[in-house]
């Protein structure tokens, strides 16, 4: 991909990730993106690296527990009161 | 003789310090301090202080051993409290009170502690100055035209300024040694999986720890002995009952200091001459291959958990909502007005690294590099401890970093390293210069903290840099 | 017209106890709305998710029991994707590429076909266990205009265990056998009530020849997948008969209509930002699995097996197999003495006929009778002293009645001879009008009989004979 910041990637990302900026925003942060894009781009030459990916650090194992005794939530103490009926909670809606 | 957190220990221990009048003296200087340097986001009501000294008293009066009974400690506002607002620095959490303590909360609670506030950070710990916080900068109380670095900002400035004992931040690439260093405290990120997470705010979480804080070495084992351990809430915390020897020696491999600024360079080369002299022995031909590729392996990684860690914010379950006409219009805004840009910034990179077409270039590749990187320093800290800067710069000026990406992620260069490893690292003063504090950076094996705490200990017998408090 | 089938059934690890990552129950249909709720299930930031022991070794025994590839390891992977069902804004399972590994690779799902008394096989491409998002209602009911949306997450978090077949299925019947047979399956094991609302989820893809695959989505039972498939068939073979290209699309069945409706095109994979869970290690599968096989437990094949065994037929051995108590029961009486034929056709036939009738639950073991009572029945029955008639009008209903109290239910028995002469000497005209060639009038008169007989064990078919004889010597 060129150096200059694609408009179309950053649509792309901008719909993947439910986030907006203003006009004045989108300027700097195609700068960035493309001076932070430069960082990143020292790692791809180890994609072809025959290692394998290090997800967990120890690549530790779990040994699953039956229970682990969490406390309860009540829906009340965490959101608004106005935003829930009959204990459910209440979004807008209309199809998407 | 200089308060320490041990030694107020004894004093209340022995009665001869009455809890209230030292937990509000340090209330009343926050009240005096505060509002400039901007440690901390929510304080602790007097009534709910004088209804935790009751608590406390009576489980002394009942016999109960406690670790820390009446210590003032701070917390970073991305650790869960059910009795204060937790907003990770956000907007987009304001007025968010978590229904749960985080497992090192009820650790302190459970050991005496005071939590009396909950201190400032880059917003969701994505910075390291402490500027991009919701909540407004937060200054470092040795030059107050100076970040304190980040993300763990608050918690480092609140210890240099003494309106708190003890403290608890998050390290998840180098975000209480960076502090620690700024502000000539001590900072402590542990082997990965030796604190619990459970209900730390995730930036990255297989980057991150809970990370303890204070203004010496001897202070900060205490609280480390509160927090460390198995927790099964946490399916990364790791069940470990290693004890590690205290034979000691160090090596330094250049590429950890060489690149940092004259006055650093120098201060810690002093300071390594004087740890000689004290008949530990220092090896300085060590070398540290993949270096470059700490910081875009570091950043890469992280960005890609953020991205996927932040996207539940968006406006449903939380106090904090947009408007809309529908869920996506509310999710969207939402996270337009209530996310800062850093963050906003951060999450589309991640996204990025995740995505179809970069993951392989990207995400994957950095857990290759991670596991490379890994790999060396396991190696490298095998038979000794790594010694290096902690931050290539000084603390910098307020806005001087922030504008430029890549020289605010540069400053964290030897800090990440600790975190991509899992292993533990150690920051604390090494010096002066200008007035301005320098700290060291110890680099150990994994669940080898009590051998940094050894030599952390030493050290600061030898410069005699601890528990400093800014404008005594 | 050729055609393929594949599905995707998501089943609910309901009878877990606990849901996937959290100690919530895994029941939740017995909840107000968000009672049944803590931080990680609801996804609260700093809450961690711990995968526990129930659920995966549920979805391990399921894995064992279609002969799956098992990994030597399970990692879990995040799916990312903002609605409002889901708190976290992303699903945590265990997609295989992108560093996740499934709790099966490859299986094969043998299954029953009761209309043919056939064993026959689909190929298993997956299982994977996941969490179920949390419900989400719509004001009006319309998920399209809907001005609000209204969100429970007591089902958030309840583990789901994703099963995908090869896309080989040969009808919608076939569809329909396989589900219903995976359902048992998981039944037998102990991992779902497939009877709950809701407790399970399919979806289908479709191809006919020379068209695009078009999945159709959130089918609710067992008879709506065959419906929805034959209607789908239907359709796609019309288009393509008409000339028409079938496009890769996402359908929805209506249920109420029994019709399939466009949900979206899917022109390209969707992005969903796959990658391993940082706060999920890997977990080992071979002692999970090890622990789970210590349990007994017994496929509806190996039911199937031992039920033949003892000369039962195939027909019968599925109708018991198809309610698991009546199974257990047959099993578990046979193995004290009692006759394996007239067990079999107590249990699969008349008590079954019996319980539906009354209202009662037949997937609700006390409402079968125990063991030795099924013994001591059989017994008199193959010691003829009944006749099977005798025991299923007579005793059968009784036993219903009045439980497992043996006293109330043998009926006296009694010599009919006595009866069937009274009933001829006061029946006149019947008698009459049966040696007239009336038919019917026999009827009548074995009906008057066991009216005398006042509830005692008399066998009708006999009694008929006896009168029939009795009158023609006349």
């Amino acid at each position: 991909m060129s150096k200059k910041c694609d408009k179309d990637i950053i649509n792309e990302l901008l719909d993947l990730s439910r986030l907006n900026f203003t006009e004045e925003e989108l300027e700097k942060l195609c700068k960035d993106i493309d001076e932070i894009r430069s960082l990143l781009n020292q790692v791809s030459s180890l994609s072809s690296l025959n290692v394998k990916p290090l997800y967990n650090v120890w690549d530790s194992e779990l040994n699953p527990p039956y229970s682990v005794n969490i406390e309860k939530v009540n829906i009340y103490d965490l959101i608004p009161n106005e935003r829930v009926a009959q204990n459910k909670i209440k979004i807008p809606w209309r199809g998407e | 003789m200089k308060e320490t957190a041990v030694s107020i220990l004894e004093n209340i221990r022995k009665g001869s310090l009455e809890m209230e009048d030292y937990v509000f003296k340090k209330l009343e200087l926050i009240r005096k301090k505060d509002n400039i340097i901007n440690a901390y986001i929510s304080i602790d009501s007097e009534d709910f202080i004088l209804d935790r000294i009751n608590e406390i008293k009576r489980n002394i009066a009942s016999g109960k051993k406690m670790k820390i009974p009446g210590l003032v400690v701070s917390i970073k506002d991305n650790i869960s409290t059910n009795f204060l607002p937790t907003t990770a620095g956000s907007k987009i959490l304001e007025n968010y009170i978590p229904p749960y303590n985080a497992t090192v909360v009820e650790k302190i609670l459970e050991e005496g502690g005071i939590i009396i506030g909950k201190t400032n950070l880059d917003e969701f710990a994505m910075g390291s100055t402490t500027e991009f916080s919701a909540y407004g900068l937060t200054r470092n109380p040795w030059d107050i035209t100076r970040v304190p670095g980040g993300s763990s900002g608050g918690s480092a400035a609140s210890l240099a300024y003494g309106s708190c004992d003890l403290s608890l931040g998050s390290d998840t690439g180098g975000s209480v040694r960076l502090p620690a260093s700024y502000t000539a405290t001590v900072g402590l990120k542990p082997t990965y999986g030796t604190v619990s997470r459970y209900g730390l705010i995730p930036y990255a979480n297989s980057l991150e720890q809970i990370s303890p804080m204070a203004r010496s070495v001897k202070d900060l084992a205490l609280i480390w002995d509160v927090i460390k351990g198995y927790d099964e809430k946490d399916a990364t915390s790791v069940n470990n009952n290693y004890k590690s020897d205290n034979k000691f020696k160090i090596c330094i491999p250049k590429e950890f200091i060489e690149e940092s600024e004259p006055p650093i360079k120098s201060t810690i080369y002093k300071l390594l001459e004087k740890i000689e002299n004290e008949g530990v022995a220092i090896e300085y031909e060590g070398k540290f291959e993949n270096l470059k590729y700490a910081l875009p392996t570091y950043y890469t990684i992280a960005f890609a958990e953020a991205a996927s860690n932040l996207a539940r914010y968006d406006g449903k379950l939380y106090p904090i909502s947009s408007e809309g006409l529908s869920y996506k219009e509310m999710s969207e805004n939402t996270r337009r007005y209530y996310f800062g840009f850093e963050v906003k910034k951060r999450i589309l990179m991640g996204v990025l690294a995740l995505s179809e077409g970069f993951i392989n270039d990207y995400y994957i590749a950095a857990t290759k590099g991670r596991r490379i990187i890994r790999d060396e320093i396991l190696n490298m800290t095998k038979n000794c401890i790594v010694a290096s800067s902690v931050s290539p710069i000084l603390p910098p000026k307020i806005g001087e970093r922030i504008k430029d990406p890549l020289k605010l992620y540069a400053m964290d260069i030897y800090t990440v390293v600790a975190n991509l490893a899992g292993v533990p690292a150690l920051a604390m003063p090494a010096g002066f210069y200008n007035n301005l504090p320098i700290g060291i950076q110890f680099m150990a094996g994994p669940f080898e903290e009590e051998k940094l705490i050894s030599l952390g200990s030493l050290v600061e017998e030898i410069t005699g840099l601890y528990n400093l408090i800014a404008g005594d | 017209m050729k055609y393929k089938i594949g599905l995707e059934i998501h089943t609910q690890l309901s009878e877990a106890g606990t849901k996937l990552f959290c100690d919530c129950d895994s029941n939740y249909r017995k909840y107000e709305p968000n009672t049944n709720v803590c931080p990680v299930c609801l996804g609260l930031p700093g809450a961690l998710p711990v995968p526990r022991r129930n659920p995966l070794k549920l979805a391990l025994l399921v894995s064992k029991s279609f002969n799956c590839e098992i990994p030597e390891f399970m990692v879990f992977t995040r799916k990312h994707y903002f609605y409002p069902d889901l708190p976290k804004n992303y699903q945590i399972t265990q997609y295989e590429k992108a560093g996740g590994i499934p709790v099966c690779l490859k299986g094969i799902l043998k299954y029953f076909d009761s209309d043919h008394l056939t064993w026959k096989s689909v190929t298993l491409r997956r299982m994977n266990i996941e969490e179920d998002p949390g419900k989400t209602e719509y004001s009006g009911g319309n998920i399209l205009l809907s001005e609000y949306a209204y969100l429970d997450y007591n089902r958030s978090g309840v583990p789901l265990l994703e099963v995908v077949t090869e896309p080989e299925i040969p009808t919608p019947r076939d569809a329909r056998k396989a589900v219903e047979y995976l359902l048992l399956t998981m039944e037998y094991i102990g991992a779902i009530n497939p009877r709950l609302e809701g407790s399970f989820r399919v979806d289908a893809n479709v191809s006919v020849e020379g068209g695009e695959r078009v999945e159709v989505k959130n089918i609710g039972s067992t008879l709506d997948l065959e419906k929805a498939l034959k209607y789908e068939i239907f359709r796609q073979s019309k288009i393509v008969e008409e000339g028409g290209k079938i496009k890769r699309e996402t359908r929805h069945w209506d249920s109420i209509r029994g019709v399939t409706k466009p949900l979206r095109s899917k022109e390209t994979e969707e992005e969903y930002l796959y990658f391993p869970d940082p706060d999920i290690p890997s977990i080992k599968t071979e002692p999970l699995l090890k622990e789970a096989l210590s349990s007994n437990f017994m496929t509806p094949e190996n039911f199937m097996n031992r039920i033949t065994m003892y000369g039962v037929s195939q027909r019968i051995a599925w109708s018991l197999i198809t309610v698991k108590p009546a199974a257990e029961l047959f099993l578990e009486s046979v193995r004290i003495g009692s006759d394996p034929k007239i067990t079999a056709r107590i249990l699969a036939i008349d008590y079954k006929g019996l319980l539906k009738k009354s209202g009662k639950n037949i997937y609700e073991k006390s409402n079968w009778p125990n063991k030795q009572i099924l013994k001591l029945l059989s017994t008199l029955v193959s010691n003829k002293l009944y006749t099977y008639d005798e025991l299923k009008y007579n005793i059968l209903p009784k036993l219903l009645e009045n439980g497992n109290d043996m006293n109330l239910v043998l009926p006296e028995k009694v010599e009919p001879t006595n009866l069937i002469i009274s009933v001829i000497n006061e029946e006149k005209k019947a008698v009459e009008d049966f040696i007239s060639g009336k038919r019917e009038a026999l009827d009548y008169l074995v009906g008057k009989v066991l009216k005398k007989a006042k509830g005692k064990a008399i066998d009708p078919k006999t009694i008929r004979k006896m009168i029939e004889i009795t009158l023609t010597k006349h």
